[in-house]
């Protein structure tokens, strides 16, 4: 594992702006949610001096196009084209221009719009393999590659599609009681899940994200930086990144957090016992399950078990999982995807979260998996934070 | 004459191919390796010149969807639309029409067919009687 992160804090989470579609582009969402941040933070914009950006909506800007519309001087500028393992990229590259004094305060923001036609649009034109070899068979699109995902799953390891159901129904739970999350105001039954209209067998409608807008971000400092600004901080205490792990598995079900796992633990210190907030990346019930076994909450294949035998819900006993109601739940906001859990991660160790508050977590273990190229998610990664 | 749909360079080629029935893909004249889906650059060494070529069509079905919604203007009729992952023994992995839903680890037989577009795709089928049942069902849908 590489070196420590030392003292480096997130601290100012916001989640903004969040609705299905919008007619606000990407300037508005980073600029707003940027605003929120500094807000939290006591902090003038001018102390900004790094800046990382996720988003895929963001043509005809490019990031620093962005950062001149939103009137940031920067010494500091990453873009990260990773999708849903952007957030713990972005943060921990931060981390390291922070201890390398390539910069003091780094905003980190994923932000993406979305009109109607916009997530078809992205679809078609994703990636030269997806082009070729995805589109002209129906399966465009994340939805084919998780519905073989998922039923390679059951069939290796006996899981059902209720096994898959009680993450999406936990995790509705969950945003029953986030007021930003998209569907807080619609309860799910697992009766449900099993009735939805088939969208790529196994996959029904609940199993599957709904694209949206919005916007999430943290700031990035030193601790000290934080004490003298009087905000609540939450340690990065160990991070990985990890790209195309396992490329000779003729079917997904491990990634980075398979070769990776066991050596984020140790480097800050603790096991799989010691989390009390989960944040997976969840736009597929069967990716939270392999999270789950990368992540040593339980073996190989044996996700399905450890989701009968836990809550995971904010409020149950044992740990909390994806406690703003999670993607599946809030709405999947392009690259803020990647951000949402992080962020509500920092939420929870900062007592941030309100009504869907878990009660005095320690620790959170937030996971990222982005890039769904042809048969695979090409971007894997994971960060342990920790109250200060 | 519809207009054909997006493809890149090599994915153009990689269709005309299919289009005049061959399952060719592309192999790298400099290690051999077989590149699917088609590419500039050869994944395994890096070399430039990949060669379309008759490969053995024999594969194993990995994993079926039945595809309900779809992207794709064409396939929102006519549905749904089964597709299976299947794995060449030369490692590529193909997403192909198939007829049904498909038992992994069953063996199957990599076919060209033209889908509703006239453009050329690779099926697979266990028995040569399902070859004529896809094409059939791409033309009652046209």
């Amino acid at each position: 594992m590489s070196r420590a992160y030392d003292d480096i804090v997130l601290v100012a989470p916001v989640s903004f702006g969040y609705a299905r579609y919008s007619e606000r582009g990407v300037p508005w969402f980073a600029g707003r949610s940027l605003a929120a941040m500094l807000d939290l933070a006591g902090l003038d914009k001018s102390a900004i001096d790094g800046f990382a950006i996720a988003s895929f909506s963001l043509s005809p800007d490019t990031p620093v196009s962005l950062a001149e519309y939103l009137g940031l001087e920067l010494r500091y500028l990453e873009a990260l084209p990773f999708g849903g393992a952007s957030g713990v990229i972005g943060v921990r590259r931060a981390a390291r221009a922070v201890q390398a004094g390539d910069a003091d305060i780094v905003a980190c923001i994923g932000a993406d719009t979305l009109d109607p036609d916009g997530f078809g649009d992205l679809v078609a034109n994703f990636s030269g393999a997806t082009i070729d070899a995805s589109y002209p068979y129906a399966a465009g699109g994340p939805n084919v590659p998780f519905a073989l995902m998922t039923a390679a799953y059951m069939e290796r390891y006996g899981a059902t599609r209720e096994d898959f159901a009680r993450i999406s129904v936990a995790q509705r739970h969950n945003a029953n009681h986030c007021p930003h999350a998209l569907l807080r105001h619609k309860p799910l039954t697992l009766d449900d899940c099993l009735a939805a209209p088939p969208i790529a067998e196994p996959l029904h409608l609940f199993d599957c994200v709904m694209p949206c807008a919005g916007a999430d971000g943290v700031l990035v400092m030193r601790e000290a930086r934080a004490r003298e600004l009087g905000v609540p901080a939450v340690r990065l205490a160990a991070a990985f990144e990890c790209f195309n792990a396992y490329p000779d598995d003729p079917i997904q079900l491990r990634s980075g957090w398979s070769r990776y796992g066991a050596a984020l633990y140790e480097q800050a210190g603790v096991s799989s016992a010691d989390i009390d907030v989960i944040e997976t990346y969840d736009d597929y019930p069967v990716v939270v399950m392999l999270q789950f076994e990368g992540m040593q909450f339980c073996g190989e294949g044996e996700a399905a078990r450890f989701v009968r035998e836990h809550a995971l819900t904010f409020d149950g006993d044992g740990p909390a999982h994806n406690t703003s109601g999670g993607q599946l739940s809030v709405g999947q906001a392009g690259a803020a995807g990647g951000y949402l859990g992080l962020v509500e991660a920092v939420r929870q160790l900062t007592d941030a979260a309100g009504s869907h508050q878990v009660r005095d977590p320690r620790t959170a273990l937030v996971t990222g998996f982005g890039m769904i190229n042809y048969d695979r998610g090409l971007c894997s990664s994971a960060a342990i934070l920790e109250r200060v | 004459m519809s207009t054909p749909s997006r493809r890149t360079r090599p994915g153009a080629a990689q269709r005309a191919c299919l289009t005049a029935g061959n399952v060719d893909m592309q192999v790298c004249a400099a290690c051999a390796h077989v590149q699917y889906p088609p590419a500039d650059c050869c994944r395994h060494c890096l070399g430039d010149e990949l060669v379309f070529t008759s490969v053995d069509p024999a594969a194993t079905v990995i994993a079926t969807t039945t595809v309900h919604r779809s992207y794709r203007d064409d396939f929102t009729t006519g549905g749904p639309w089964p597709v299976a992952s299947v794995r060449l023994a030369t490692g590529a992995t193909v997403f192909a029409h198939v007829s049904e839903v498909i038992a992994p680890g069953t063996p199957v037989t990599l076919v060209a067919l033209t889908d509703k577009l006239r453009e050329g795709v690779f099926g697979a089928v266990r028995a040569p009687h399902e070859l004529a049942a896809l094409q059939a069902r791409f033309e009652a849908t046209s």
